[in-house]
């Protein structure tokens, strides 16, 4: 359903260098966020084993995001400066759900991530350099959705699908939060307007200049 | 110089009494910290950025404070209190108080501000009683100004001492002047926001293309590359009195409005528009950026003329020439030289931003308990300690080769000595922005390609900024002129290189022959390192700089340094006894 999805957008996807160049960029902020939540398992981790596995997969993630940007950059060199080359969704995974849980997530991320990769590796006949490094990401891609399998129980797999969905559905209601909100304080400012004036005559009165005892 | 502390303790503390724990936090605004005092005596303090790995993160210090009271062996039911560095009840009512009289102004900040307030800020007690499980009645708060004069003066080495604290704003106030003696602390006067020097230099980074709250010390380093050629344009924005008070022309800033930047259209209107920050800096070849050096090197001289005159203002409410300094604007190494320079004898701990707010809220907390201060503070390490068998095992795991060595500090010399780049991770980490010979990448001190290397290369940093010098205390005074001594261990002063030495610190010294020196003592491993280098090369010196990768916060466990390496062109990591190459 949800590579579906992802098929029926493929016309705005590749349509021209800039909308790649997005969409490597979100790659990239999928990367670097995924290399903090590993970095926060390898430092937190209570298996020696684990850890070295967190590590590998983290500095895998780093570089993968390099390679992403630096990609999306070369397609569309003015997205230099744009927010998305530098943002992060860290979401403390492993210490907010707990190391079963947080493989659960890992693998269910691993799993989708690959499939998407692949799909977009196919859909790119044209541009060569793009997928050979989509076909490099994914060599490793497939190690970490291996080595997660390995290790998440089935019930913590299980439970990914469900807190996935949640997170989804709080975060499709942070937008009406959002304008309610704004609603609000639009209501705020109307009572709060009269008062304005009042601080700016209690202002003039005391400059708030100079020296003034504690 | 003053007369210092003496060793003793002032008072002792009652004796049978059990220990007395405070934790001191500062969060939500930017650099959130935690820091551990355990019977009267500092024992932990760190960052959150240092364990989120998110640059200046001002999230609940949760990880730092748990770091913290691991260290010492505690749970957090052994806590006696939790002590905020601010009282965000007043800071509410300043927000409120200016965004209601800025209106319609602020209706594009005030929904923000009140969200994040009225969110996050004012149950910020409660939250950390219950994100660290302890009692709510456990959990107090102190004001922002207070906790920065508190670790300024409570951990300096003077009985008595003016008291400076300059930052951009903390409830209300921006700058207020202190008398600390024994272990009393009282605040003479204080300026209000808006004027504030730390909202200046703020406004005037944002102009430069730089982020602010991270890009003040750029501009301090960009300002030896230009004249003051803009004192009068930007006499304008600021009124320096006699008396060493400031006033800000309102009309040029916009902080009610837009905190990212803080500046209005008549700044711009002023100096020309903002510098693009994407645009790479070209000082030899760009117009353009050698003016934004001379716009810097004017902002720098406005700043150190308006801490001269509070200083003076301090010594003539005090009596007094000893000056501790906090605050962001405390960080501004250049202008603390200037300070000294003028006879003030200055002290400045390495976390004098707002990270430093924890150390202060828990020194105060902790005096007011033990009745007496804690030791002077001569050391920044106060994070965890790295482990040699942790790091071989997860080196091994990355592809990496491995070596034990007996002597970490004398094989990382030979190295550095070679001309190699060495990632020197040793001991406990440092608090504060500045890496102190814990966590440090270390070079040769020239010759001058060397810094070029590491800008360009290794850290991808604009490639003006400098790098500092670490040498052996003993060695300083033969390379570099006179300098502020209690300032020098905790790189928060900048000396004049001896004009004899400048060939053999060319990677070290600055376009304007300074160089923010690290003075280190020899009994310790990075000082024994230096003198390794010293030995072999006659130079006991090196160039040290944080590990971190650009826009990273100073690596912190065995696993981030291992990251780094992986990840930036470094030639040999040391981590405790294991040395770490490439295959």
């Amino acid at each position: 359903m949800w590579l579906l999805g992802v098929r029926l957008t493929r016309l705005f996807r590749w349509r021209t260098p800039r909308s790649t160049a997005k969409l490597l960029l979100k790659l990239a902020k999928a990367e670097r966020s995924s290399f903090y939540d590993l970095m926060e398992a390898a430092n937190r981790t209570a298996e020696p084993g684990r850890r070295a596995l967190y590590l590998r997969h983290a500095t895998d993630e780093q570089r993968h995001a390099a390679i992403f940007r630096l990609r999306a950059l070369e397609l569309e060199p003015s997205l230099a400066t744009d927010a998305s080359a530098f943002e992060v969704d860290f979401e403390h995974l492993f210490s907010t759900l707990g190391e079963e849980r947080f493989l659960g997530l890992v693998h269910r991320g691993e799993r989708r991530g690959r499939a998407q990769l692949t799909l977009y590796r196919d859909e790119l006949t044209g541009d060569v350099k793009t997928r050979a490094l989509l076909d490099a990401i994914l060599k490793d891609e497939a190690h970490h959705e291996s080595y997660t399998e390995k290790l998440a129980t089935a019930s913590a797999r299980r439970w990914a699908w469900s807190w996935e969905a949640r997170r989804a559905w709080r975060r499709l209601g942070a937008r009406p939060s959002a304008a309610l909100f704004t609603l609000s304080m639009w209501v705020v400012f109307g009572v709060l307007t009269p008062f304005s004036w009042l601080a700016r005559l209690v202002t003039k009165k005391n400059q708030g200049r100079g020296w003034r005892p504690p | 110089m003053t007369p210092v502390r003496s060793p003793v303790r002032l008072s002792p503390s009652k004796p049978n009494s059990p220990p007395s724990c405070i934790l001191g936090i500062s969060a939500q605004s930017h650099d959130a910290a935690a820091a551990l005092f355990i019977d009267g005596e500092l024992v932990a303090a760190m960052q959150e950025e240092r364990f989120s790995r998110i640059k200046n993160d001002p999230s609940l210090p949760i990880q730092a404070a748990e770091a913290c009271l691991r260290l010492a062996g505690l749970e957090a039911k052994a806590l006696d209190e939790v002590v905020f560095y601010e009282n965000p009840y007043a800071k509410l009512e300043r927000i409120l108080r200016a965004g209601v009289r800025e209106l319609p102004g602020s209706l594009r900040q005030l929904p923000r501000a009140l969200a994040h307030q009225l969110g996050h800020k004012v149950w910020v007690l409660d939250a950390l009683a219950s994100r660290l499980g302890v009692d709510r009645a456990k959990v107090t708060s102190r004001d922002h100004h207070q906790c920065h004069a508190a670790s300024a003066f409570l951990l300096s080495p003077f009985e008595r001492a003016a008291v400076l604290t300059v930052d951009a704003v903390g409830e209300d106030v921006t700058t207020a002047l202190w008398l600390g003696d024994g272990t009393s602390l009282t605040c003479l006067e204080a300026l209000h926001f808006p004027h504030s020097l730390g909202l200046l230099y703020s406004a005037l980074t944002a102009w430069l293309g730089f982020e602010v709250n991270e890009g003040e010390y750029k501009v301090m380093g960009l300002a030896a590359f230009g004249r003051p050629s803009f004192e009068a344009e930007l006499s304008k924005l600021m009124t320096l009195e006699v008396d060493g008070s400031f006033t800000l022309a309102l009309e040029y800033f916009d902080s009610h409005t837009n905190t990212e930047v803080g500046f209005s259209k008549k700044l711009e209107a002023l100096l020309g528009p903002r510098r693009n920050p994407a645009r790479p800096w070209d000082l030899e070849n760009d117009a353009a950026d050698r003016r934004c050096a001379d716009v810097a090197a004017s902002l720098q001289a406005m700043l150190e003329r308006s801490m001269l005159q509070l200083a003076a203002r301090a010594r003539e409410k005090t009596g007094t020439p000893a000056l501790c300094l906090a605050g962001g604007v405390a960080l501004n190494a250049v202008a603390n030289s200037k300070l000294a320079a003028a006879g003030f004898d200055v002290f400045v701990q390495p976390a004098a931003g707002d990270a430093g707010g924890a150390l202060g809220a828990a020194a105060l907390a902790s005096v007011e308990r033990t009745s007496r201060r804690p030791r002077p503070m001569t050391d920044a390490a106060l994070g965890a300690p790295v482990s040699g068998a942790l790091a071989t095992e997860l080196a091994q795991s990355l592809g990496l080769k491995t070596a034990r060595t007996d002597d970490p500090a004398a094989l990382a010399a030979s190295e550095v000595v070679k001309g190699s780049v060495v990632a020197w991770v040793n001991g406990r980490l440092e608090f504060g922005p500045r890496a102190l010979g814990h966590r440090s990448l270390l070079a040769m001190p020239n010759p001058a390609e060397v810094r070029e290397r590491i800008n360009r290369v290794i850290k991808r940093r604009e490639p003006f900024r400098p790098f500092a010098p670490a040498v052996l205390e003993s060695a300083a005074p033969s390379w570099f002129e006179p300098f502020a001594v209690r300032l020098a261990p905790f790189m928060t002063t900048v000396a004049t290189v001896r004009e004899a030495a400048r060939a053999r610190l060319e990677a070290v010294t600055h376009v304007d022959g300074t160089a923010r020196l690290q003075t280190v003592n020899e009994a310790t491993a990075f000082g024994r390192l230096i003198g390794e280098v010293g030995a072999a090369t006659g130079v006991p010196v090196v160039l040290n700089t944080s590990l971190n990768g650009k826009g990273e916060p100073i690596v912190n466990t065995e696993a981030d340094a291992l990251a780094f390496f992986t990840s930036h062109p470094c030639d040999v990591m040391v981590i405790d006894d294991v040395v770490i190459t490439k295959p």
